[in-house]
């Protein structure tokens, strides 16, 4: 990218561009180099969510509820991922029927990679917490 | 390069029982790969027709390419923890 600031100057001093020229191409360049960071800076995030926890706390008064922590494997997820694509096309009719049901209108044939990384990524940067009457869940990625 | 479990961690604890099980999964993953591939080889023929016959229903494909993926399921259990905690009951599963 200093390559490209430096042609930039050179063609100032040349005269071959005008101040106004060089200046925006210069602020092109910066936020070309921007576009790069944060690009290299996901793919960094990527691979660094080993896993995701979900954690269920009982409130006060609700001792009696189940304290739950559970550790997940990113990979154990991914491999899960897969097998969705195994599954018999009436079965997959019916999953859909049933999330649909819920609100949750996607075709579970079409989860792929893709979907989890996005998931585990938002995960690590933002925690999911249900605060409900009895039990405070989180869900997050580490 | 990722290894399967070699560990299971088994705990379960109520008012009456205390359960504790260090299973060690190294020992028994070599016993179990052979068991399989006996039972692969005798349940061949059975699947084949089964294959066959569930073409028609679209459930060849999930029979074939299963095992492979519920085989790379339990290799990707390593690092699992399922940890409940009730008022007298713990039950708590590892895989270490």
């Amino acid at each position: 990218m200093d390559e490209n600031k430096n042609k930039i100057l050179q063609m100032l001093s040349e005269g071959k561009i005008s101040v106004e020229e060089a200046s925006r191409l210069l602020y092109l360049v910066g936020e070309e180099s921007k576009t790069d960071t944060s690009d290299n800076s996901i793919r960094k995030s990527k691979s660094n969510a080993k896993y995701l926890y979900v954690k269920v706390s009982p409130k006060e008064g609700h001792q009696d509820a189940e304290r739950v922590n559970v550790r997940i494997p990113v990979s154990l997820v991914r491999a899960g991922m897969k097998l969705t694509a195994l599954m018999p096309p009436e079965v997959a009719d019916n999953v859909n029927k049933a999330m649909k049901d819920k609100g949750m209108g996607f075709d579970i044939r079409n989860l792929d990679n893709n979907f989890i990384e996005q998931l585990v990524n938002a995960l690590k940067d933002e925690e999911i917490e249900i605060d409900s009457e009895e039990a405070l869940i989180k869900v997050y990625a580490d | 390069m990722s290894w399967p479990p070699y560990l299971l961690k088994l705990r379960i604890k109520n008012s009456s029982h205390n359960f504790g099980l260090w299973l060690p999964l190294f020992l028994i993953w070599p016993i179990v790969l052979v068991c399989l591939l006996s039972v692969f080889i005798i349940l061949l023929p059975f699947a084949l027709l089964t294959v066959i016959f569930t073409w028609q229903l679209g459930w060849c494909y999930p029979v074939i390419m299963g095992i492979p993926a519920i085989c790379r399921v339990l290799w990707n259990l390593k690092g699992m923890i399922v940890d409940v905690n009730g008022r007298d009951e713990h039950v708590q599963v590892e895989f270490h």
